[in-house]
């Protein structure tokens, strides 16, 4: 008879050869349904929902390169070490390197050298486990500054927070809240609802973007559009005609007071005639014919160079320069050539000539001369070539090109017109001389006014490009940072609210930090908000706090996006 | 009268919070590289349940100098505790996910608290055993109980013949026979109560006021040797369930082992 | 065991019920008669229940020894002295025999992984014996034999080798361990044939007190030999110079109490200790100190009806001292009278040192003595229990007695194999024995104090082990006579049929007889870390005992 002992014994060895049996069974199994077998015994839990489909083809070699190999691969994966990160990155790319810290070559202080995603991303804690859940400890794995909680330690916001830079567009908040509509003549105007006038909170995200400018602005500042004109070329003084009359006659055809001319030659030539024929006229007949020939402009060149007086006395405009690459637009002798030869081209091609000659100097030539008729180019430059003021057929345009006696200039159709818009990037291109600059510029005259209100800004050196801030945007550029204006809307109550955190500051020099083109320099038209604004709600007890709350540890906005189109490019 | 000396159990126990806490503290660090320490309390753990393992071994070694038994116990009663609290602190929840793990974990659990009971009942059985005043060898309880029924059914045969009455020997056929014929009353035996006194002070000894004075002295020693009997029994079910909890805790503690063998492998090969 | 009811009773023994030599023949006793050692003794002073004749038929016996035999071991207990009749015999001087020689088990501490070995190299089938190791040993005779004996096989070798003294006929030796029951001192063996008188201790004990010469003679070799060493090495009379001890030795008195074989009466009378002989009793006058040099004294005060035990002595301890010092030194009081009882517990050796020695020695040199023995009698007597029964059961005689804790004990019988794995796969004792309350003490070998087990084994084979004091058993010289198994009161020796190791019974060739061997706990001598059992135990339940110490601290 065995002993109780014998039995336990046995019953050991049953147990160890039932768990190696399980083993064998499983351990090495087939990938069953849906990739992984719940049997599986390298199976440590099920995948959260978003990677749950990746073992459908593979199995666990999805992730895992040592799933299914030979024999003495798999043994080689345990004296290896895993780069379960590179898997990660097939469908997960960033900006940066994947494994650097915030995908950001730092100053790495030695303590994490390099990143792995399992550091922070733990798989197989089911189908309803967050792979993005993060704890504080994790961030303070390897940020210095250590502190308890937001609301407990927490570095103090940058000055100004959350404002970086000045605003794109020159608005003083102070003024357009509290100044300007004290005026009677306004006064029906003002934003009764304040903030939330201008600030669609519809649309609120990060920003709460600015309802159009014919909503907002417009009511008082529409008027000023219209009278900004660019100016693009005049017809300047010339030392001597520098066209070939018969030529342009021959183009061109009498011109319009040629016409005329000839209207009254004609009838004096009926006049000459029938004295010819009564024999009045009979005297001083040769006289008579040159006479009408010099009317024609047929006179004798030699006396008509004597006689040459131009029309106009202007110097060329500097987009003109700029347009015709001349040296200097007040020196006949530098621009009678290319002027010449640009209202020749005009004659034969109309705007044609303009676009090919701005085309050297934009790719959006076409669209800066949007809406310029041929006829328009032609005519005014048959005019000028026969040295004389261009009379436009109407006098009033409602915008758009438009030529007048001695010029072609362009009028506004509105704000934001894309004609004006697209001459003004072209001013702050590199390249451009100063001049042109200035002038397109010119907050004084002509379409420069539009930087009146849309900054020039450029951020860094002078290496670095200016543009001109059409557009109301993102006042930070901390990608890394994260804040949702909409949920605090609703929490706080609607638009009066705004005021709770963003405090006018009645004493900012706002509108010194527009007078020069560099965006950091500036002063806001708010107070800074503070950390305890936020720690108000956002304290231990209250509302959560984790840094995740707030920040991105992927220092790219755009991660989900990219997943996507990782996904549909494979 | 013996004490047991409790300074094994608080120089492991003190040993083992340093080593808890040096572990708790060490996993805080690497967390915070970002590293993973379940690699450091994994390794631990596994030692912690070779070394475990090993009291088993250390049994069939008493021929050779390697410590006294009781300090091996004490030693695999903290390790045990230890390795419990470790295994938390490896796993980090209750309940794990995968299928495997779970097995792992739920034989882990059992192993632990099947530890937990038998050292309980070996803390506490003896004294109730040795509060019987009889002491007997396990394996010789079936041939004392036969005895026991072998000398009842003689006294009932001989009342039988003294007497000239059937009156006992119908009581033995009819009730006391269940009684005698294995151990009975096992659960009041386990948990200490009297169930067999108190069957015996009822249904077993019923048949006392039916007989006369010669049968009551048969009668009266049948009832001694019940009484006998019941202690024999209490050895038997208490002995028996000291032995019998190792069923449990044995080959469940080889399969944890072997379990986590396997998972440390696969941790290695698909993770580490 | 159970037991319930029953209680054995027999006949009272008779001295000569069982003679000493069952072949002493009427013409052996005419020889013996006409020595003149012997016809020196006064036979007429013999009263006539005891005559001389009656004791040399009866307590004594005549043996032969071939050359070579060992007659006695220096170590070994006897209780009997020898009177050459015939032959030479040689005493080993120096340097001493070793103990193969002497057919002793030659003991070597086992290293760790010799230890180990016993993992894999244990025996599964029981009492597996190698015999062919038996031939080596010079061993003549067999169970059944009486004169079987262990051998030198090379006399003159061990001539050359050790200085001897001759022994010549008429000699008489061995006296000093029969009567006083201490191991031999010397080792003795046979040069040529030799013939000697063997008389066991009773025998000698009559002729001592009733023969003037042989009492004066063996008297004269004990107080030479034995009583001042055993003067000396006590507390009181180690500093007295050699001429006072000579006068203290010659007026010490030593007196033996009890049977020189309790334990077979205590064996057939289990429980009954009415019988013991009282060395001094309550209420009486001290008339000496008495200090035990061997065996178990009882120390007792009534108490109702009974007699309370409040302490036992054994070898080294004294009794009387208190009430002596307070006597001499307050001369005026009246009670002087003992206030307890001593009585010997099976046997006891006494020395009886005269008052007025003490008073002339010892008193005036020592400080009052700080306690009296009537402090132990001011206890609850529940707190007697575990020491009544210590001592009824003679477990007092234990020096490495097994005792469990029932409370902490689980039955798991972990020491058990922990003996059989260091024991070739034998337990040599049993996880059961007599118990009070929570204390077993478990059938094991206790390695007595007085061990009565060695005592007529016919080659030595179980002997006390120099190294460690273990009484162990040589296997190669065993006979398998079973004299120390029936000698053993608490039953721990086992006579075990040996096989080989195919589990085939190794018989007698000429009568197919199966081969016994006697087996105990040997103590893992030998063993590396000592008892195995003790270490094996996981719940602290199992400890080895020395009674002496448990006693006096009252707890394991």
């Amino acid at each position: 008879m065995r002993s109780l002992r014998g039995y336990r014994g046995r019953l050991s060895l049953l147990m160890g050869a039932f768990v190696i049996a399980i083993i064998a069974a499983f351990g090495f199994g087939e990938d069953g349904v849906n990739g992984v077998s719940a049997f599986n015994t390298a199976n440590p839990g099920d995948l959260s929902a978003a990677h749950a489909n990746f073992t459908k083809d593979v199995g666990c070699a999805a992730c895992h390169e040592a799933h299914d190999k030979t024999a003495t691969q798999w043994i080689q994966a345990a004296w290896t070490p895993g780069n379960l990160s590179k898997k990660c990155s097939s469908c997960h790319t960033f900006d940066g390197p994947a494994e650097s810290p915030h995908n950001k070559t730092f100053k790495i202080d030695g303590a994490v050298a390099k990143t792995e995603c399992a550091m922070c991303h733990t798989e197989h804690k089911g189908a309803g486990a967050s792979v993005v859940a993060m704890s504080d400890q994790q961030c303070h794995a390897c940020h210095e500054k250590k502190f308890t909680s937001f609301s407990d330690g927490h570095p103090k916001f940058s000055k100004d927070f959350p404002s970086r830079r000045r605003t794109a567009i020159l608005f003083n908040h102070t003024s357009h809240l509290d100044k300007h509509f004290q005026n009677k003549r306004y006064v029906d105007k003002a934003p009764k609802q304040r903030c939330v006038a201008c600030h669609d909170t519809a649309l609120a995200d990060r920003n709460v973007p600015v309802r159009a400018f014919e909503k907002t602005c417009a009511a008082c500042h529409e008027s000023q559009i219209a009278k900004r004109d660019l100016q693009l070329l005049t017809f300047p003084e010339f030392e001597a005609n520098p066209f070939d009359p018969a030529e342009i006659l021959a183009a061109c055809g009498l011109t319009k007071a040629a016409q005329e001319e000839v209207g009254e030659l004609s009838s004096d030539l009926a006049k000459n005639l029938a004295d010819l024929q009564d024999g009045d006229g009979s005297k001083d007949l040769t006289a008579r014919v040159n006479e009408m020939k010099a009317k024609l402009g047929l006179g004798d060149p030699p006396t008509a160079v004597e006689e040459y007086e131009s029309v106009s006395t202007e110097t060329l405009p500097p987009l003109a320069v700029l347009l015709l690459g001349v040296e200097d637009g007040e020196d006949p002798e530098s621009y009678t050539g290319p002027m010449r030869d640009l209202v020749n081209a005009m004659i034969e091609s109309g705007d044609e000539a303009v676009l090919e000659l701005l085309s050297e100097r934009t790719k959006s030539a076409k669209q800066l001369l949007a809406g310029m008729s041929p006829e328009l180019a032609r005519s005014v430059a048959c005019a000028w070539a026969g040295n004389q003021e261009y009379e436009a057929p109407s006098e009033s345009s409602l915008g758009g090109w438009f030529a007048d006696e001695l010029s072609i200039n362009y009028r506004p159709l509105r704000h934001g017109d894309p004609v004006v818009r697209g001459w003004l990037d072209l001013a702050v291109v590199a390249g451009t001389p100063d001049d042109v600059r200035n002038l397109l510029l010119s907050k004084s005259e002509g379409a420069g006014a539009c930087a009146k209100c849309h900054s020039v800004s450029r951020e860094g050196g002078a290496d670095k490009a200016v543009k001109v801030e059409w557009q109301f945007g993102a006042q930070s550029d901390q990608r890394h940072v994260r804040y949702q204006h909409k949920p605090h809307l609703n929490l706080l109550g609607l638009g009066a609210s705004c005021e709770t955190c963003h405090t006018l500051n009645p004493d900012a020099e706002y509108d010194a930090g527009f007078k020069h083109i560099d965006p950091l320099n500036f002063a806001s038209n708010f107070k800074s908000i503070e950390n305890k604004t936020c720690a108000t709600c956002h304290a231990k007890d209250k509302v959560k706090q984790e840094c995740t709350l707030c920040h991105e540890y992927h220092n790219d906005h755009s991660i989900r996006k990219k997943v996507v189109s990782n996904i549909q490019e494979k | 009268m013996s004490r047991r000396s409790k300074l094994p159990k608080i120089f492991f126990g003190l040993i083992s919070i340093v080593v808890f806490g040096a572990l708790f503290w060490q996993s805080k660090v690497i967390m915070l590289r970002l590293g993973e320490p379940a690699i450091l309390t994994g390794y631990t753990l596994m030692a912690s349940m070779l070394l475990l393992g090993f009291f088993n071994f250390r049994k069939k070694l008493s021929m050779i100098p390697i410590g006294r038994a009781s300090t091996w116990l004490a030693f695999h009663v903290v390790l045990g505790v230890f390795a419990l609290a470790l295994f938390g602190l490896h796993v980090g929840v209750f309940w794990p996910q995968g299928l495997y793990e779970q097995m792992l974990a739920g034989s882990f659990y059992m192993v632990s608290l099947s530890g937990v009971v038998g050292y309980a009942l070996q803390r506490s059985l003896p004294r109730r055993l040795t509060q019987t005043g009889v002491e007997i060898i396990y394996e010789r309880i079936p041939a004392e109980l036969a005895e026991i029924r072998e000398r009842v059914e003689a006294l009932v045969l001989e009342c039988t013949e003294k007497s000239g009455s059937d009156t006992v020997a119908q009581h033995y056929m009819g009730t006391l026979n269940w009684y005698f014929q294995k151990p009975r009353f096992r659960l009041s035996h386990f948990v200490g109560g009297d169930a067999g006194g108190y069957w015996l002070r009822g249904p077993g000894g019923a048949a006392r006021r039916y007989i006369n004075d010669v049968e009551k002295e048969y009668f009266d020693q049948i009832i001694a040797l019940a009484e006998l009997k019941s202690l024999v029994d209490r050895h038997f079910v208490c002995q028996g369930v000291m032995k019998k909890w190792l069923f449990l805790h044995i080959p469940l503690a080889v399969a944890v082992i072997a379990l986590a063998i396997w998972h440390l492998i696969l941790v290695n090969v698909y993770v580490i | 065991m159970v037991d319930v009811g029953g209680v054995a009773t027999m006949e009272r023994p008779q001295r000569w019920a069982t003679p000493f030599g069952l072949d002493v023949s009427d013409d052996d006793i005419e020889m013996l008669l006409k020595r003149s050692d012997i016809a020196a003794i006064e036979a007429d002073r013999f009263p006539a229940h005891t005559s001389l004749e009656g004791v040399l038929r009866n307590d004594a016996r005549i043996v032969k020894y071939r050359q070579g035999d060992l007659v006695v071991r220096e170590g070994d207990y006897g209780n009997s002295a020898f009177l050459v009749l015939d032959g030479n015999l040689r005493v080993v001087l120096a340097p001493k025999l070793p103990n193969d020689m002497l057919g002793r088990h030659q003991t070597r501490k086992k290293g760790f992984f010799e230890a180990l070995t016993q993992l894999w190299t244990n025996e599964t089938i029981p009492e597996v014996r190698n015999i062919s190791g038996y031939k080596q040993q010079g061993l003549r005779g067999s169970a059944d034999s009486p004169d079987a004996r262990v051998f030198l096989q090379d006399v003159p070798a061990v001539l050359d080798e050790h200085r001897t003294a001759v022994l010549q006929e008429g000699a008489l030796f061995g006296e000093l361990a029969a009567l006083g029951r201490v191991p031999r001192t010397a080792t003795i063996f046979s040069e040529d044939d030799a013939v000697l008188l063997e008389i066991r201790w009773q025998g000698l004990r009559e002729i001592r007190k009733y023969d003037e010469g042989w009492r004066r003679k063996i008297d004269q070799l004990y107080r030479e030999s034995a009583l001042k060493n055993h003067l000396q090495e006590s507390k009181m009379f180690g500093g007295l110079d050699d001429e006072k001890l000579d006068a203290v030795s010659n007026k010490v008195l030593f007196e033996t109490y009890g049977s020189f074989d309790w334990n077979v009466s205590f064996q057939r009378l289990r429980g009954g200790s009415g019988q013991e002989p009282v060395l001094a009793r309550q209420g009486e006058y001290p008339d000496g100190l008495l200090m035990i040099r061997a065996g178990f004294a009882r120390v007792s005060v009534k108490h109702g009806t009974g007699e309370r035990t409040i302490t036992y002595l054994g070898a080294g301890d004294h009794f009387g001292l208190g009430e002596l010092y307070a006597a001499w030194k307050n001369p005026e009081i009246e009670d002087m009278a003992m206030k307890t009882s001593i009585s010997a517990l099976g046997y006891v050796d006494v020395l009886r040192v005269p008052a007025p020695v003490l008073e002339e020695h010892v008193f005036p040199f020592m400080e009052a003595p700080a306690t009296t023995i009537m402090d132990l009698a001011s206890t609850p007597v529940a707190d007697d229990a575990l020491m009544e029964w210590a001592v009824d059961e003679r477990f007092v005689n234990a020096t490495r007695a097994m005792v469990i804790d029932l409370e902490h004990c689980v039955r798991c019988d972990d020491c058990v194999r922990a003996c059989a794995s260091t024991h070739n796969g034998n337990p040599r004792f049993r996880r059961h024995g007599k118990s009070s309350e929570n204390l077993m003490v478990a059938n094991a070998c206790m390695h007595c104090a007085d061990p009565v087990c060695m005592i007529g084994c016919p080659t030595g084979a179980i002997h006390r082990s120099v190294q460690s004091g273990s009484v162990i058993i040589n296997d190669v010289t065993c006979i398998g006579c079973g004299t120390c198994a029936n000698s053993c009161p608490y039953s721990n020796i086992s006579m075990v049929a040996i096989s080989d190791s195919d589990g085939r019974t190794i018989t007698e060739p000429t009568t197919g007889k199966p081969i016994f061997k006697a087996t105990k706990c040997d103590y893992c001598e030998g063993q590396p870390g000592g008892p195995a059992c003790v270490r094996a135990c996981a719940h602290d339940a199992l400890k080895r005992v020395d009674f002496q110490e448990f006693n006096s601290t009252g707890s394991m």
